[in-house]
């Protein structure tokens, strides 16, 4: 009887000692998952960095009626081509047009097939057939050559970047060589490139870049202007831009 | 009524209370043996998640000399250096790159150069996600496109060459994993290589 209560007893001894072991043993590997928990670091805490863009779209340039050939164009991030004759104010919106956008609300290709919309045929060859080649040659500049390379597109892209330009010099404007018309010209700029993208936290941050750019645009009879719309010949439009600036 | 009684009547005898002792344990260790993977598992995946984003580890750690090194460890290769390196096919890009490429597969560790204190550490203009570490007399470095959530040290940490700092990316103006290490004395922004040579530690 002796035997049988101590035998009793070692029993329910072991049985408490095994589930306080099984307890140790869910709470060591609660204790060691919470461990694991990285601490957060502090981020986005830089000089102001972490601000939204004041200008977070593309506002038309303030022509004198402000008319422009697509008024919608801003609501994708892009510059309006605006309608006048008057080579400066074109010039300036030209240069803008070409780093203005949005990547959330287009594609590259469909900003630049927009930017295709701008350009008028290269007078200075005779034939037609010239013409539309040296315009279609120069669409490809812009794109190989002129504006944001692809990848450069995808990486502001995967931040839900956006660009906006502006002229902050005068305009160096020179005529064009080999142009008996008079009407086409060159003109340069130097050009404040405003990055906005997201900071990896839900805030924006925005920094700037300065370029010296330049295109060649035709403010006469002989342009051609965008089908459909307001725009009429002897408008500017663009027939070039550079792949460097070019100085007088 | 009749379970209390019952109760009541089964501990008043010894083999009542062995029994319901024996009982109550088998049910406690059953309950936790049951329960125990809807606590661990929700912990281990928040574990594992949360470490997704943390440097690939490196058991090499980076070469120095004196209170000085180099920001990764190991091979690495050369990206853009010091200067006017103007960007292909791009008129509207800045020609002049400020600071030195150094190329590692995503996520490597970024390690201090040299001894100062974090000033900034997270989005950084067009570096992204960034370290800038002030050594003292005008001397900063800036550990530019790294990882978001992967920086190890924040504002105001006292760091020394070979501290981690994070984990390499493509963050800010960037167009593949790479470190833009850049150095400025006095505001001025200077050329890494003879820096660095200068100190017994040259790039490429």
């Amino acid at each position: 009887m002796m035997m049988s209560q101590s035998s009793g007893r070692r029993g329910v001894a072991w049985a408490i000692i095994g589930g306080i072991v099984l307890l140790a043993g869910v709470v060591a590997i609660i204790v060691s998952a919470v461990l694991a928990r990285p601490t957060p670091t502090p981020s986005a805490t830089s000089r102001g960095t972490a601000s939204a863009d004041p200008t977070t779209s593309a506002e038309p340039d303030p022509d004198a009626d402000g008319a422009v050939v697509d008024p919608t164009a801003a609501d994708r991030g892009w510059t309006p081509e605006p309608i006048t004759t008057d080579a400066d104010t074109y010039i300036r919106a030209a240069l803008e047009a070409a780093s203005t956008f949005d990547t959330t609300k287009s594609t590259r290709e469909e900003w630049l097939d927009y930017l295709d919309t701008w350009f008028t045929p290269d007078t200075r060859f005779t034939s037609e057939a010239d013409q539309l080649a040296a315009m279609t040659d120069s669409q490809t500049e812009l794109r190989q050559g002129v504006v944001l390379p692809q990848d450069e597109w995808d990486s502001l892209a995967g931040e839900d970047g956006r660009v906006v330009a502006g002229v902050t010099s005068d305009i160096t404007d020179v005529p064009a060589t080999d142009d008996e018309s008079g009407d086409m010209s060159i003109g340069t700029a130097d050009v404040t490139l405003s990055f906005t993208r997201s900071d990896g936290s839900g805030g924006e941050t925005s920094y700037g870049d300065h370029v010296r750019v330049s295109v060649q645009v035709l403010c006469g009879m002989a342009s051609v202007p965008t089908p459909d719309t307001d725009q009429r010949s002897g408008d500017c439009k663009v027939v070039r831009y550079f792949t460097e600036p070019l100085e007088p | 009524m009749g379970a209390p009684v019952i109760a009541a009547t089964a501990l008043s005898t010894r083999t009542g209370r062995k029994i319901l002792i024996g009982a109550t344990l088998v049910f406690l260790l059953g309950t936790g043996f049951i329960l125990m993977p809807l606590i661990a598992i929700p912990f281990a995946i928040s574990g594992a998640s949360a470490t997704a984003n943390q440097p690939v580890s490196n058991t090499e750690l980076p070469s120095v000399s004196g209170e000085w090194g180099y920001p990764l460890a190991g091979d690495y290769a050369k990206g853009r250096g010091f200067g006017y390196h103007p960007v292909e096919g791009c008129s509207y890009c800045k020609s002049d790159h400020r600071g030195y490429d150094m190329d590692q597969p995503c996520g490597a560790t970024v390690f201090a150069a040299g001894p100062g204190r974090v000033t900034v550490a997270g989005a950084y203009f067009d570096y992204g996600n960034a370290v800038v570490i002030d050594h003292g007399g005008g001397l900063i470095t800036i550990y530019g496109h790294m990882q978001w959530e992967s920086l190890r040290v924040g504002v105001g940490d006292e760091v020394s060459a070979g501290t981690p700092l994070g984990a390499e990316g493509s963050t800010g103006r960037s167009s593949g994993c790479h470190l833009h290490f850049e150095v400025r004395d006095s505001g001025v922004r200077i050329d890494p290589e003879p820096f660095m040579a200068n100190l017994g530690l040259p790039l490429k």
